[in-house]
């Protein structure tokens, strides 16, 4: 309430809170919540102190993950757009991809956590990360390995007529 | 020993609240720490398969990354799988590369493959159809696609394609070329197929082709065509400019084919401008021909505009160009 009343006396860092499904909290900053197209599309309608986000799909394992994934984002695209403003050179996206490679290096179920996560929060880049990563274990591997590799059980009835 | 022990425990719990405060200074303002048996308890759950747990939707974005091939495969890992491909919208065939071991086995096996997808695919959600057509030859490929909405068409005519109904096309780029004349009804064919297009992007190739089997005229029954770009090899040399009207912005050495459309033109614009002949001989010819001119925007490459010297020699050069029009000639 403070804040809303007093914007221009010392600016603290306007924030959201997210609420795990497990009922953690989380207080992030506004520009790094709204990463989230889902948060961002109904941002405006919420009221300044009202900005609690109940994230009933995604748990807090996850979202601590998503949220360091968009803070690094955000403060890359910041620093990004500061150098090219300066026009020095810089590789910040480079070592951002590397970066978004090291991130994505996870197990696999931290990794269905993550995309079903960005899927439900609606963050694009995120999403086709994860998406990119569970595409290139399948790219080039027969069903048999595929299988092997996420834990597929064959259940068809087999086919007699399948094999030529 | 009696004095050591609580010596050890306050050591070992000292040890332990520090690891904590690590932990908790890594995590994200969380009001309470978890962690420990929880990421313990995930290790277990290992061995689940829940890539089969997701939606088709996702399954599909996933495919979406994968050529064709590779998602029609998963078909035959479960009874979950066997029919999350169908609804893929994204089609991408390549055909083995063309190897000593290739042959007509191989050919066969593809063509049976692409057919059999497409028979067995819900074909009205293709958002891209994409096939490398290098190593298909003798063969006819037949397309009916009333929502298709951009083709890029890249080919040699090795095979007979035909184009149907592609009543929405806006966007078209082609990139073709054939030699021999046994060809030339393909082409053909294939540029009536087109003739709804509104946005036309030519490679050099095409142009090439197009003027020696004297194709050009086709182009002019191109009723909805509102610009043409020329493009060699990945840049466009014209840049196109929205006005009314036809707007014309082709660079070639092709006089025959510029003369189709010139006398149409309203404004051109010419982007990174070298002074060579080749160049000014362009820019006097549309001076000549093109009756509807209004304006013609040049911009000068960065080694001419770099010396402002010769720029001055090249602007005095075009404004002594004969011209038809009273357009105004811009130079940055």
């Amino acid at each position: 309430m403070k804040d809303s009343f007093n914007p221009s006396i010392e600016p603290p860092k306007k924030t959201v809170t997210l609420v795990s499904s497990d009922g953690y909290d989380f207080e992030v900053e506004e520009e790094v919540a709204l990463e989230s197209q889902v948060i961002k599309d109904g941002f405006e309608d919420k009221a300044v102190d009202d900005r609690e986000y109940l994230l009933f799909n995604v748990h807090s394992d996850t979202l601590e993950l998503i949220i360091k994934y968009c803070e690094k984002h955000v403060s890359s695209r910041k620093s990004i757009s500061a150098a090219a403003a300066s026009s020095s050179s810089s590789n910040g996206e480079e070592a951002l991809k590397e970066w978004d490679e090291h991130f994505i290096s996870v197990d696999t179920n931290t990794l269905y956590d993550i995309l079903m996560a960005a899927d439900y929060l609606n963050i694009k880049s995120l999403l086709d990360l994860a998406i990119q990563k569970v595409a290139d274990t399948i790219h080039g591997r027969s069903p048999e390995q595929i299988r092997k590799k996420f834990n597929i059980e064959n259940d068809s009835i087999i086919d007699p007529w399948a094999s030529e | 020993m009696l004095m050591c022990d609580p010596c050890h425990d306050y050591f070992r719990g000292d040890l332990y609240s520090e690891t904590n405060h690590n932990v908790m200074d890594a995590s994200i303002s969380t009001r309470k720490s978890r962690k420990g048996q929880l990421l313990h308890g995930k290790k277990e759950d290992e061995r689940e398969d829940r890539i089969s747990c997701l939606p088709d939707n996702i399954l599909h974005y996933i495919f979406s990354f994968l050529s064709t091939k590779f998602a029609v495969s998963t078909s035959v890992l479960s009874t979950r799988w066997k029919q999350v491909w169908i609804g893929i919208s994204n089609l991408v065939f390549h055909g083995e590369p063309r190897t000593d071991a290739y042959d007509l086995m191989d050919k066969l096996i593809f063509m049976n493959f692409v057919d059999n997808v497409l028979l067995h695919h819900d074909t009205t959600f293709i958002d891209k159809f994409w096939i490398t057509d290098d190593d298909i030859y003798d063969c006819e490929i037949k397309i009916h696609a009333e929502s298709l909405i951009t083709l890029d068409w890249k080919s040699n005519f090795a095979y007979k394609g035909s184009l149907h109904s592609l009543s929405s096309l806006s966007k078209a780029s082609i990139d073709f070329y054939c030699e021999d004349d046994i060809n030339d009804n393909r082409v053909s064919k294939f540029i009536q197929g087109i003739d709804v297009v509104k946005d036309l992007t030519i490679f050099t190739d095409a142009i090439v082709t197009l003027s020696k089997k004297k194709l050009t005229v086709k182009l002019l029954a191109f009723s909805n065509l509102k610009t043409v770009s020329h493009c060699s090899r990945g840049k466009h040399i014209w840049m196109p400019t929205m006005e009314i009207g036809l707007e014309l912005m082709v660079l070639g050495h092709l006089k025959q084919f510029l003369n189709l459309f010139c006398h149409t033109w309203k404004s051109v614009e010419l982007s990174s401008f070298d002074e060579n002949e080749k160049e000014l001989g362009l820019v006097g010819f549309r001076l000549k021909n093109a009756r509807a001119l209004l304006k013609v925007t040049i911009r000068s490459s960065s080694t001419l505009s770099a010396n402002p010297k010769k720029k001055i020699v090249v602007l005095k050069q075009l404004l002594m160009l004969p011209r038809v029009s009273t357009c105004v000639i811009n130079i940055s």
